[in-house]
């Protein structure tokens, strides 16, 4: 216990404590394979793939597709779900910096995907897919393939179903008060002052995380001003943020928070607790500005509801005197599959055979149309034709809106780039707080563009 | 008025007698300059982990402070740009103002009422055996449930309070938005803040209590001291030690705080209860700029050591606190 001999003095353990400390990540980095247990396997000549993607809700039955896929052509895709959080999306960020990242990486495209694309993180997809389906590129609708199109390449592919916004209301309560759906803003103003003097709530809105109140402004601004505006924006310039519709559009959206015809408290309530819906359904509020995914989630908690056909909706009208029209359109436009350039080339080659045939067959666009999911893809359109199950109503006024639209941009906090979207966030909050005016917020935005 | 330091006549002996017992040991503390193996051994894991877990990841940061870096490519040396930003950045301004009036708030609330509830529970009555298990509630739930819970009842339309409100026809209560009015959102996060951990506190300052021995209230009393007398001129300095525990524990705890403010508000309305820790984690992980987030992450460990430090300082920490020591 006690020995003379063989004593360390205690600063040299330390230091030798300190050094394997330092030492340790240094061989963990040489032998891991990054986030998946797999990666070894791929490499070693089996004919499975990786794929990580961020779960919206929006794939339905892709899934299932898959596994038909998987069957015939005998490959595996592991398929790794990533919850729509923070957390899910910095996980996503580190599997893409680990040495062998996933070899299909699903991200929200636009400008979740461009710093992927820029640091050559990911293949373009062209001759990869055309290989495997010469036909791809008019299997996909186009207005779908912009959102993962950089620079005339295609990056990525819309592999979930397209989620535009629109006005929900409660025909029970419009009924009752004596409403009809408006055509125009000034219209949509009167029955929320109709439906504020009857004691309801106007507008259900529960702004906690920030992108139900983003709806608002996106769509007031591109209804004032046209869509141009936020292209700017997205095209890097940042003093494209003092544009007049952006400062007008906050303008707009504080009166009618002076007016009080959003949610009492909407600043604390968190969406996704189901609050606003259930003022919508119980006939406390009119109306919700929400993606289309409403529609399924009222028919899961209310399924009398929605047996009653009391769930309507409408396009936010156009602002008279505005550049904006009813078909141009902003919403999750769809999510973006990519192929990692680190996989090798048998992986590519699976990878780009899946991408290529499963998102645009007929197969997934009738079993995502009986999950209210609408592929990008003019399959879901010849299966409209014949489609008369569930969600039938909804499934097809998404697609015509979609193949009718003008433009069709996708929510904008996806579309920047990660700096300018926690600035957005916190700026608007301060503009629900009614703390800034559209003149500050505009200013604000552009410093933070810079 | 008692003094709480010991320089009692018997130190003086102590201190005559010293040298007669340095002599007596010189053999053994030869010995003792240098530790066996075994003890090396034995703290091995714990400073292995140390270093791995703690220390490192620190210097990481610290170095990555330096540096410019979106997550994605390499990081980029920009010398000490993001510590000039950081002098001129108005939010940052903000989170610090933010995290100063909750840790201010915070250690007022918890330390007036656990002190009180601590030194009131601490004699053996049997309302006090039936209090006790019931303050530790709070501290057995997760912060997640606190976080859910909390906001259930603060939720402006449905929640517990509002409803509450309703039907005692208390209009104020009915109609607040506790967690949405920037005003007042960083107090109503510092009230939740407190409802956790005040038990742990309360139990600190009762276990103080209960070890300031008798003799000292007898005497207090015999000089004619009323209840608040004995507690402002015997308990507290007797428990010095454990109010500069607890309120170190506080201080530094609540300037780096994350978990329930997060939960809570998101840092929300707008940037009203962003506090450093929450700034820190949204410019890594929301804004992509891990290289401003690491010095936000530095100033605030650097301000909470400091901050520790001063109270420390400020509370002498001395050992000798007891008398006639029982």
């Amino acid at each position: 216990m006690n020995s003379t001999q063989n004593r360390l003095s205690r600063r040299a353990f330390l230091g030798i404590a300190g050094g394997l400390a330092a030492g340790v990540p240094v061989l963990a980095s040489c032998g891991s394979s990054g986030g998946n247990s797999n990666a070894n396997a791929n490499s070693s000549g089996g004919k499975s793939i990786d794929m990580w993607l961020i779960d919206t809700g929006a794939y339905g039955p892709l899934f299932d597709t898959m596994k038909k896929y998987e069957q015939q052509k005998g490959v595996k895709i592991n398929v790794t779900t990533l919850p729509n959080t923070l957390a899910g999306k910095q996980k996503l960020i580190i599997g893409m910096t680990a040495q062998k990242p996933p070899v299909v990486v699903v991200t929200g495209g636009s400008g979740n995907l461009k710093p992927y694309v820029a640091s050559k993180k990911v293949i373009p997809l062209d001759a990869a897919l055309t290989s495997a389906n010469p036909n791809w590129k008019t299997e996909y609708l186009p207005l779908g393939l912009k959102q993962g199109t950089y620079d005339g390449t295609v990056y990525g592919i819309p592999l979930a179903g397209t989620q535009p916004d629109f006005m929900f209301y409660s025909k029970p309560v419009y009924d009752h008060i004596g409403l009809q759906a408006p055509t125009t803003y000034a219209q949509l103003k009167q029955n929320a002052a109709v439906a504020k003097g009857k004691g309801l709530i106007p507008f259900s809105l529960g702004n906690e995380s920030g992108w139900p109140g983003l709806i608002w402004f996106e769509f007031l601004a591109t209804r004032i001003g046209g869509p141009e505006p936020f292209e700017r924006v997205v095209a890097g310039d940042s003093s494209a943020w003092t544009d007049p519709s952006f400062v007008s559009a906050i303008d707009e959206m504080q009166k009618l928070m002076k007016a009080n015809y959003f949610q009492p408290g909407f600043e604390s309530v968190d969406w996704a607790n189901g609050v606003p819906d259930a003022l919508l359904v119980t006939g406390k509020s009119s109306m919700e500005f929400m993606v289309n995914f409403l529609y399924n989630l009222v028919g899961q908690k209310y399924p009398q509801f929605m047996k009653d056909g009391s769930l309507g909706w409408f396009d936010f009208p156009v602002v008279q005197g505005g550049k904006g029209k009813t078909t141009d359109l902003i919403g999750n436009v769809s999510l973006y599959a990519s192929i990692t350039a680190a996989s090798t080339d048998q992986e590519k080659e699976i990878a780009a055979d899946f991408l290529a045939t499963v998102p645009v067959s007929k197969e997934y666009a009738e079993a995502g149309l009986k999950a209210s999911v609408v592929p990008l893809s003019k399959a879901t359109g010849e299966a409209l034709k014949t489609y008369s199950g569930p969600a039938a109503d909804m499934n097809k006024y998404t697609y015509d809106a979609v193949i009718n639209a003008t433009s069709y941009q996708t929510s904008w906090d996806n579309a920047i780039p990660g700096s300018q979207q926690n600035a957005l966030f916190t700026n608007l909050g301060n503009v629900f707080t009614l703390e800034w005016d559209g003149q500050k917020f505009a200013e604000e935005m552009s410093k933070a563009g810079s | 008025m008692l003094s709480e330091s010991s320089r009692t006549p018997g130190s003086a002996a102590n201190a005559t007698s010293r040298p007669a017992a340095g002599d007596a040991r010189p053999a053994a503390r030869r010995r003792k300059r240098r530790m066996p193996v075994s003890d090396y051994l034995n703290m091995a894991p714990a400073v292995l982990l140390y270093s791995f877990f703690i220390i490192l990841p620190a210097l990481v940061v610290l170095v990555l402070s330096f540096f410019s870096w979106n997550g994605t490519d390499t990081p980029k040396w920009v010398g000490l740009a993001n510590w000039q930003f950081l002098l001129a950045d108005g939010d940052a301004a903000n989170s610090i103002a933010v995290t100063v009036k909750f840790t201010v708030v915070s250690w007022l609330l918890q330390t007036t009422i656990a002190m009180t509830a601590g030194v009131a529970t601490a004699k053996s009555t049997r309302w006090a055996k039936a209090l006790v298990p019931l303050l530790v509630v709070p501290m057995l739930l997760s912060t997640v449930g606190v976080a859910v819970l909390w906001q259930a009842l603060l939720s402006p339309t449905f929640g517990g309070l509002s409803d509450l409100g309703t039907r005692l026809h208390l209009g104020f209560l009915a109609s607040s938005n506790w967690l949405g009015n920037p005003q007042i959102v960083i107090y109503v996060i510092a009230v939740v803040v407190a409802w956790q951990n005040i038990p742990f506190h309360t139990l600190l300052y009762r276990a103080a209590r209960q070890q300031v021995p008798g003799n000292l209230y007898d005497a207090a009393l015999v000089d004619g001291a009323s209840g608040a007398g004995q507690f402002f001129h015997v308990t507290l300095p007797q428990i010095r030690n454990t109010i500069l525990t607890s309120s170190l524990l506080i201080v530094v705890g609540t300037f780096s705080y994350f978990d329930l403010v997060f939960l809570l508000t998101g840092g929300g309305p707008g940037t009203a209860s962003t506090v450093l820790a929450v700034d820190a984690y949204k410019q890594a992980f929301a804004a992509l700029n891990f290289g401003y987030s690491s010095t936000l992450a530095v100033m605030l460990v650097f301000v909470s050591v400091i901050s520790g430090l001063l109270l420390m300082r400020l509370g002498g920490f001395s050992v000798e606190s007891r008398r006639g020591g029982e």
